[in-house]
């Protein structure tokens, strides 16, 4: 069981949990690639940043 | 810091390092990192081949010099000079425009680590096989960790193929990419323009300091983040590889906060730097200093860095001092406080106000040397 899950089954009915899990995943990659669409995310400047 | 638009690589990056996840469980086990190093060569191939030459040359350089040196009787003279060479190339690797040298600073320090522990004897050498596998890992190829070739070797060994396990890793390279980007890049960049717009009338070194600072969180919510992309695809791929932040932001003071930042360049930098120097020297400031250094130059190869280090030094030995005079503080406080519960509520004021002064001391940094180095030229 992942900690997500763990956290919505003590908030949640059983049944619904498995909708709101597919919601949270949802909602952070919709976040990953909307912030990596219009940001300067990018590893190769942490590379660099950090001694690359 | 100074943004630039590598969107594209950084897509491609991540998701190369997850397709090389059903690479390893679909080629048969003895092969399967093989597999991966093979595939971790072509992506680092096609970015920057210099490095991706460079990272195959030094490897097999450590792997020969370990091997003469046990021949000739001579591991130590073998592996300081070849520590040198890899050093060297790091070093100058940064003078040459044009080329982005990836991961170079990272498998740089794998190869010290590994020479070094073979010399003092804490691992079997590796052959040139395993050395390689270790290298060519594609999810701490470009940021880290900086893994170490023992409990490598024991994961590889031990891992076992567990969709629960699977599911949590997939969980925490989703969340830690959440956290730099989302909070980190989009977040933490917001935050940084509305400050931007509001101190017209603060002064310049106020200004700096309190930028400084949200520079220090954003690093740590990008850094951590994507830390937990590597961890987290090493994982989906059956491997639990070393963390690299502990919430550096409850640090109660510096010596506690480079135990939680960064921690596999940290504790590089205590084992083959700190220790060493410290038994030779018999002075635990100059192994400090030296390790600072060292942790400093890494970063960049510049007087500004090498201030910087000075400083994290003071900071360092300031919190030992203070560290130390805790039980004469206690003494006084009971002195003017009088009973427990109103010191019990003092600790708590301190246990908060650590991790603030941790932070500004960090984040004071950027003011005060800049200052000095315009002042000194």
């Amino acid at each position: 069981m992942t900690p997500i899950t763990r956290s919505l089954e003590r908030v949640l009915p059983s049944t619904l949990v498995p909708w709101a899990l597919a919601l949270v995943y949802a909602v952070l990659l919709a976040g990953v690639l909307l912030g990596l669409g219009s940001e300067r995310a990018d590893l190769l400047y942490l590379d660099i940043h950090t001694g690359g | 810091m100074e943004g630039t638009n590598l969107t594209p690589e950084a897509l491609s990056l991540i998701m190369s390092a997850l397709l090389a996840v059903p690479l390893a469980w679909a080629v048969p086990r003895p092969y399967a990192f093989d597999a991966v190093a093979v595939w971790s060569l072509a992506v680092l191939t096609t970015l920057s081949p210099v490095s991706a030459l460079w990272l195959v040359a030094s490897s097999a350089g450590t792997v020969w010099t370990m091997r003469l040196g046990e021949q000739l009787g001579r591991q130590g003279a073998l592996a300081a000079a070849w520590s040198a060479i890899v050093v060297g190339a790091l070093l100058l690797s940064r003078q040459i425009s044009g080329w982005p040298a990836i991961g170079v600073a990272y498998f740089t320090l794998r190869n010290i680590h590994v020479l070094y522990d073979g010399w003092m004897g804490r691992i079997t050498p590796p052959g040139l096989r395993r050395m390689l596998q270790y290298q060519l890992f594609l999810p701490v190829l470009m940021i880290g960790p900086i893994h170490r070739i023992q409990n490598f070797s024991r994961e590889c060994d031990r891992r076992r193929f567990d969709p629960a396990t699977l599911a949590q890793a997939a969980e925490r390279t989703l969340l830690g990419l959440a956290q730099a980007v989302i909070l980190g890049e989009f977040l933490m960049g917001g935050v940084h323009r509305v400050v931007l717009r509001h101190m017209d009338g603060v002064g310049a070194f106020w200004r700096d300091w309190l930028l400084s600072a949200l520079g220090w969180i954003q690093l740590y919510l990008t850094f951590a983040g994507f830390s937990s992309v590597a961890i987290g695809i090493a994982l989906m791929m059956g491997l639990k590889i070393e963390e690299n932040f502990d919430r550096p932001y409850r640090a109660q003071n510096l010596i506690d906060f480079w135990t939680r930042w960064h921690m596999t360049l940290s504790f590089w930098c205590r084992d083959y730097v700190f220790q060493p120097v410290t038994i030779a020297t018999r002075n635990p400031v100059l192994g400090l200093l030296a390790a600072m250094l060292a942790m400093a130059v890494w970063h960049e190869t510049s007087l500004y860095y090498v201030l910087w280090a000075v400083w994290q030094v003071l900071g360092i030995v300031g919190s030992r001092l203070f560290i130390n005079s805790a039980p004469r503080r206690t003494a006084i406080l009971l002195q003017c406080f009088g009973p427990l519960p109103e010191l019990a509520s003092l600790s708590r004021v301190q246990s908060a106000l650590g991790p603030v002064a941790v932070l500004g001391w960090l984040s004071l940094a950027q003011p005060v040397l800049t200052r000095t180095l315009v002042s000194l030229s």
